[in-house]
């Protein structure tokens, strides 16, 4: 077992093989050898740990990310590894969007590809089929181009 | 996390929204572009990452001159973006990937000042792409459909872009069957599997136009030129080794089984290989020597071919199909997987989808292959 704390002192005891589905943690607990230390996890609440803990222990047993899946990886396997998710990840990423980034920021900093990855996945199906105006409106976003760089990205768009 | 409530886009680090527009296609880059400058900045190179030259034209009897006249101006302004962006160094080094497409249908009783005009619109169309699409100076992808023999000017344009890394061609008939200097290309895919898949060139017995030089994917479903292109590496092998193709995928006829067995000889490097039999005929292969392709790992394809394949050769991936009388024969599954256990490695990977519904032949496979570690019901 692993003894992790996350930002807000809450303390967590995790199988070890889960948590070692975090990079960052497989690390330190490889730098400091056999240890009932807890880990601190600097930039995790546990409100965005709970979540991702909860994906941790669902893909515990899944084989492990290649990161060089190029060469046989037919374009059909590419396809439906970036379009389709299983039914439990769309349920568990059915979340507002304050804690769907959280969680990309928390794979990120803990350093789980799979997680990551899948967030990341979660947040493009926010923008797809989404118009500039719609867009701006899930993200909040702010126009900051000046009028003529908008006419002229609208018109380099056009030849595209 | 503690800390001031950012906008949403300056929340997430620029390479995770990079990584997020990595799963949307180009209407959404589109939109996302003309949101703000930092998407503008990430979706901009992905927008013309893909380019597209199209022309597809028809006269139908009932056209009148305005609908020929707007199809032919809808065409005008498509090439006129593809020039402008081909123009452009910043925008041209942007490309990637480009597809063409050609297709020009005229009906009978078709109007036929409009049936010529649409003729009449193929030469500025090639011309245009041909002296474009040389200025994509990093282009990897080309997706090429050409309902019409190819063009030899495209031919010759493609043979020269120096890093062209996957080549596919969808739906085409070749005309021109030699070209000197040689299309040089990683991954070369000749796909005829639709209902065209007709010779442009029937007294030629070689398609010399690909070199075999760097090629290391072969994907040939088109039981027309599969002959012709393993003639002309043949050709090419007695000259130079084949030392970088590692996987074969092909629609095999019976006719071209021998040279095929040929062209494998050549092979020494292949790790993959897919096969089919055309329209589904069964052929029975001969056993192929052990010294040939002598580095397979992977076989997919049917069970008679597995058998002349497997054997011998370090296979340890198998994804087997099978006729629906041969599958409901113990006898012919006892051979399969004898010849499945003959493989230099041990077959840990197997595909058999007939075996749910022959449980007799769990006990067979677990005692000719017993190092198997995923079995799969399903291709």
């Amino acid at each position: 077992m692993v003894i992790l704390i996350t930002s807000d002192n809450v303390k967590y005891v995790v199988e070890k093989d889960v948590a070692e589905l975090s990079v960052l943690v497989k690390n330190m607990l490889e730098d400091i050898g056999p240890s009932d230390e807890p880990i601190p996890l600097h930039n995790v609440t546990s409100t965005v740990f709970n979540k991702v803990l909860e994906y941790c222990i669902y893909h515990r047993n899944d084989p492990p990310p290649s990161d060089d899946d190029e060469g046989c990886a037919s374009p059909l396997h590419k396809y439906l590894a970036s379009h389709i998710c299983s039914e439990w990840d769309q349920r568990f990423f059915d979340v507002d969007q304050a804690l769907l980034f959280d969680i990309i920021l928390a794979a990120n900093y803990l350093d789980i590809k799979t997680l990551l990855d899948d967030a990341c996945k979660a947040v493009a199906h926010l923008i797809q089929g989404k118009s500039t105006e719609e867009i701006r409106g899930i993200f909040n976003i702010v126009n900051d181009f000046t009028p003529e760089e908008e006419a002229r990205v609208k018109k380099e768009n056009v030849s595209s | 996390m503690d800390r001031p409530k950012l906008p949403y886009v300056k929340r997430l680090p620029v390479e995770i929204w990079s990584e997020c527009f990595n799963h949307l296609g180009m209407r959404e880059y589109l939109a996302l572009t003309t949101t703000c400058r930092l998407f503008y900045d990430l979706c901009h190179p992905l927008l013309f990452k893909t380019i597209h030259c199209v022309s597809k034209l028809e006269v139908k009897k009932n056209h009148t001159n305005d609908d020929v006249n707007q199809q032919l101006s809808d065409l005008e302004a498509r090439m006129n973006g593809f020039r402008t962006i081909s123009n452009n160094p910043r925008l041209a080094s942007l490309v990637k990937e480009c597809s063409l497409f050609y297709g020009c249908k005229v009906y009978v009783h078709a109007d036929e000042k409009a049936a010529q005009a649409v003729k009449d619109a193929y030469t500025p169309f090639v011309d245009t792409f041909t002296s474009s699409f040389i200025k994509f100076t990093n282009l990897r992808h080309l997706h090429v459909e050409f309902r019409h023999n190819l063009d030899r000017k495209i031919l010759v344009a493609l043979a020269s872009l120096p890093r062209l890394e996957d080549l596919i061609f969808k739906n085409v008939k070749f005309g021109v069957h030699k070209l000197q200097p040689l299309i040089k290309v990683q991954n070369l895919t000749i796909d005829n599997r639709g209902p065209v898949d007709s010779d442009g060139n029937p007294s030629a017995k070689k398609l010399d136009l690909f070199s075999v030089e760097i090629l290391r994917r072969l994907n040939i479903w088109s039981p027309t030129y599969a002959s012709k292109v393993f003639q002309s590496f043949c050709d090419q092998a007695q000259k130079t080794t084949i030392i970088n193709l590692v996987s074969l995928d092909l629609v095999l006829r019976e006719p071209d089984v021998g040279t095929f067995y040929v062209f494998l000889k050549y092979c020494p490097k292949l790790t993959q290989l897919a096969l089919s039999f055309h329209k589904g005929e069964d052929i029975v292969l001969d056993p192929l020597h052990k010294a040939i392709i002598p580095a397979l790992q992977e076989f997919k394809g049917p069970d008679l071919a597995a058998r002349a394949f497997v054997p011998g050769r370090p296979v340890w991936s198998a994804y087997l199909t099978s006729d629906k009388a041969r599958s409901a024969k113990l006898e012919e599954n006892r051979a399969t997987i004898i010849a499945l256990s003959e493989s230099a490695a041990p077959i840990t990977d197997l595909c058999m989808p007939w075996l749910s519904e022959a449980p007799e032949l769990s006990s067979l496979i677990s005692t000719h292959l017993p190092n198997l570690k995923k079995v799969h019901w399903r291709t």
